[in-house]
């Protein structure tokens, strides 16, 4: 069957496969929480309308409070384009257009991973992303469905 | 009118959609404005709030953590856009949001701004992206009291923060947001999703070329696009906001209607053509129709009328139109004096052929007749068929006799041309009766009669001949209709007498039979004899009860005679041919016998020599009938026709009388006397009895008993007397 296919069709299927499964070099990026947290599970619709500010519940009512690194740190750009599929640019135009607007303000923005890190143990609502690095046994990790 | 209804309306369409759209655009920028002016406001509210804030924050406390104060706080607006930096108189960034501009020397602001406590307005470029600085100086009092160089505080935002409300779905691509400075410099703006900076906008010009820029939008045109635009300036800040609306977008749906518009009336205008069309073709179609149904009802009714007044058969004007044509023409000849003449033509053997040859033999003859006559006179002069085989001319402007006797020389001739009718040649002739207007008459039923007269008289005159009416012939007339009119009641009131003329034996004289005929005694006309009434007994259907009547009384007088006791005779009575072939003729004898009592034997019926002629079986069979009776028969008038001997021989004929030139030509030369013995002589040798006819005087008939070697067997008196005279003598 692949003997049949154009020499773009191919290229186009490895690119697509090869997007799948490939993770950047960098350290990997994971969404946690405090260990006390009241949910272990978000799905990547839920992810992105919180860190959107499109919403503070999520299922069951329960308030989330995102957080977020300063412009410019690795982990960023890896957890926006990975997990809300959008570029930093574009997350800096949504938040330009929605602050401008009056609709909201951006997650707060702490400077490393370490600071999130020391956050999320003291607030149980807070949700954040952190070099896999500083993970350690006060946190979960959020799986993201 | 249909198709400038549809093309003006469509017009009153897209014209109101354009004005409605025009409007729409308006109160859309209108709104866009005002929102606009409402964020821009609120936004640089906040950045002035914020600059105080620091510089409160900053001329209250130590210099080395005011930011991050402010920032644990949450006190300053999101880094992420928002660049705060303190600066101090020297121009270096002593502190900052962004960490990648510490320590570097920033350009001094306008002294003015520095000693004026004021939101100052600049920008910088950073990065790639345009930025729009906001400053105010970080300690005013101090400054403007040292008069020396101060710190300041600066936040730098991206410029497109500023147009990020922009929205293609309201403002399309070519729409605009714009930041502008005082001095008409664009801080920022947007059009679709491009953002544009540093370009000069003459929004002075635009705000005095309008009397209300900033509630009623007007059009400019700018960097080739027209726009829709208000511009308003910002209470407190040295900032014009400018929102425009792409003309050519905002109608591109109007103009897209506009085509559809258009289209549509152009599809409706086609469609209303071929309708139009169709209904015009199925009116013309209609119209035509209704037509033709006219065309044929004049043709029909033209048809009627020439039905009306012509004759079916010859196509020849009728009675009707033939009386209203010389109506005209009586009016006429008043008025301009002209005369005319009336032609009465009468076909004389027609019914002849009708009878023999069939009526459509009689039907085709008529019609070459029609045609013959046609062709005979002037085309002025009209031709008419009054039914059956009656026609009549009608001529124009003659007045003299040697005028019409040749045309009627020509008519007479033209008729007596031979007919070819079912295969078979035919001869007619016609008889011609002439009236003259206005000698002969002066209205249409006067000459009519006249000349019907007149063709009468030619009738009466042997036939195709042209007569011309005369008032002595009017006078013949009235006597025939005194006749005519007096045949109707003359058998009723016993006007009709028989006489009698005897027969007598030659030797002895004595008195063997009786011949009986007809008289009528006219109340006023005296003594008639039958060629004076029958022919109008026969055209008036009298003839047959006549002959009838003389039948009977022949024989009852006879049986009068025997019972008186006179010696039985023979009584004969002359049977005309139309009798003779009557259907009912034999009828007629049986019943006259019966009802007399008379014997058969005596009777004696009287035939022609000419009707033996005419139908020699017919004849046969009606004598064969006539003999099983025992009723004698005659020939009269013997010797004048030409009978052939044969026939003769086979009809069974007892008595034959000689007619009177016969027997006077016993008396004349030799080869008269030879000629007329040996007729005699011949009746004798074929068995039948001869006798002499029209034996005047008794000289006479003293003269042929003298001459016994006449081989008469006797002789008739020449004179009739009736019954009782008869009688008398018979004494």
């Amino acid at each position: 069957m692949l003997k049949r296919l154009t020499g773009s069709g191919i290229s186009f299927l490895l690119g697509a496969m090869l997007s799948m499964t490939y993770h950047p070099a960098s350290a990997e990026v994971l969404v946690v929480v405090s260990a006390e947290a009241p949910f272990t599970r978000l799905t990547s619709s839920d992810l992105r309308d919180v860190y959107l500010g499109r919403r503070t519940l999520i299922v069951n009512g329960v308030q989330v409070v995102p957080l977020d690194l300063t412009e410019g740190t690795a982990a960023r750009s890896e957890f926006y384009t990975h997990y809300t599929g959008q570029t930093p640019a574009q997350i800096k135009s949504h938040w330009a257009r929605q602050i401008f607007t009056g609709r909201g303000q951006p997650p707060q923005a702490l400077s490393n991973s370490r600071a999130v890190v020391e956050r999320l143990v003291s607030d149980a609502k807070a949700l954040g992303y952190i070099d896999s690095s500083f993970l350690d046994e006060r946190l979960r990790v959020v799986t993201i469905e | 009118m249909m198709l400038l209804i549809i093309w003006g309306s469509t017009y009153f369409l897209v014209n109101k959609e354009r004005i409605s759209i025009e409007r729409q655009a308006k109160l859309s920028v209108g709104e866009i404005t005002d929102t606009y002016e409402a964020r821009v406001v609120r936004a640089l509210r906040e950045i002035d709030t914020t600059l105080k804030l620091v510089r409160f924050t900053a001329n209250s406390r130590d210099h080395s953590s005011v930011l991050n104060v402010l920032n644990e706080q949450r006190l300053l607006p999101p880094a992420l856009l928002f660049t705060i930096s303190i600066v101090d108189s020297q121009g270096m960034v002593v502190e900052t949001t962004d960490p990648g501009l510490l320590g570097q020397r920033l350009t001094p602001p306008a002294q003015a701004m520095l000693d004026g406590d004021y939101l100052a307005v600049g920008e910088k470029g950073a990065y790639q992206a345009k930025q729009i600085t906001f400053t105010r100086p970080l300690r005013p009092e101090q400054e403007s009291a040292q008069g020396g160089g101060s710190g300041w505080v600066i936040i730098a935002i991206d410029a497109n923060y500023f147009v990020s409300s922009y929205e293609v779905r309201s403002l399309g691509q070519q729409g605009l947001l714009a930041l502008v400075s005082a001095e008409g410099i664009v801080r920022v703006r947007r059009s679709g999703d491009t953002i544009h900076s540093g370009e000069l906008m003459d929004i002075g010009a635009w705000k005095s070329s309008t009397l209300d820029a900033v509630s009623a939008p007007f059009m400019t045109h700018w960097q080739g696009v027209e726009r829709y635009t208000l511009v308003r300036e910002l209470y407190d800040f040295p900032l014009s906001i400018v929102v425009g609306l792409s003309a050519q977008e905002q109608l591109a749906a109007a103009h897209q209607l506009a085509r559809n518009y258009w289209q549509r009336a152009g599809w409706t205008s086609g469609l209303l053509l071929i309708i139009l069309a169709m209904l015009g073709r199925l009116s013309w179609q209609l119209q035509w129709a209704r037509q033709r149904v006219m065309e044929e009802r004049v043709s029909h009714a033209q048809q009627v009328e020439h039905l009306a007044f012509h004759d079916m058969l010859t196509d020849l004007p009728n009675r009707a139109f033939l009386s209203h044509l010389i109506t005209q023409a009586v009016k006429l000849g008043g008025r301009h004096s002209e005369s005319f003449a009336l032609l009465f033509l009468d076909l004389d053997r027609f019914k002849l052929i009708n009878d023999t040859l069939g009526h459509d033999a009689g039907d085709l003859l008529l019609q070459e007749v029609a045609r013959r006559l046609t062709s005979s006179v002037r085309e002025s002069d009209v031709v008419a068929r009054l039914g059956g085989d009656e026609f009549v001319i009608l001529l124009s402007k003659v007045s003299r006799r040697d005028q019409i006797e040749p045309i009627g020389k020509k008519i007479l001739s033209a008729a007596r041309e031979p007919f070819m009718l079912a295969g078979q040649e035919c001869h007619i002739s016609v008889s011609i009766g002439v009236s003259l207007y206005p000698f002969d008459g002066l209205d249409e039923q006067t000459l009519m009669k006249s000349a019907d007269m007149a063709m009468y008289q030619a009738k009466q005159l042997g036939k195709n001949n042209i007569q011309f009416y005369t008032d002595e012939l009017s006078a013949e007339m009235d006597v025939r209709l005194t006749l005519e009119s007096g045949l109707h009641r003359a058998l009723a009131s016993h006007e009709f007498r028989l006489f009698f003329q005897s027969k007598h034996d030659v030797e002895v004289g004595s008195t063997l039979g009786m011949e009986a005929l007809l008289r009528w005694q006219h109340p006023t006309l005296g003594l008639l004899e039958p060629a004076q009434f029958m022919p109008l007994a026969e055209e008036s259907g009298l003839a047959m009860p006549i002959a009838q009547w003389v039948l009977e009384n022949a024989c009852r007088q006879n049986m009068l005679w025997q019972q008186e006791g006179f010696p039985t005779l023979t009584m004969a009575v002359n049977i005309s041919a139309r009798q003779f072939y009557d259907n009912s003729f034999v009828e007629s004898i049986k019943e006259a016998l019966a009802t007399t009592g008379m014997d058969p034997r005596l009777l004696e019926l009287e035939i022609t020599e000419s009707m033996l002629l005419q139908n020699v079986q017919r004849t046969a069979s009606i004598f064969a009938e006539i003999k099983k009776l025992g009723v004698m028969i005659a020939v009269d008038d013997f010797g004048t026709g030409y009978s052939s001997l044969s026939d003769l021989n086979a009809l069974p004929v007892d008595t034959l009388k000689v007619s009177s030139s016969v027997v006077k030509r016993l008396s004349g030369t030799r080869r008269d006397q030879q000629l007329s013995s040996s007729v005699i002589e011949l009746g004798k040798c074929l068995g039948m009895e001869v006798f002499a006819k029209g034996v005047a005087s008794h000289e006479q008939a003293h003269f042929i008993g003298s001459h016994s070697s006449l081989p008469f067997h006797g002789f008739y008196s020449n004179e009739p007397l009736s019954a009782e005279e008869n009688g008398q003598k018979e004494k």
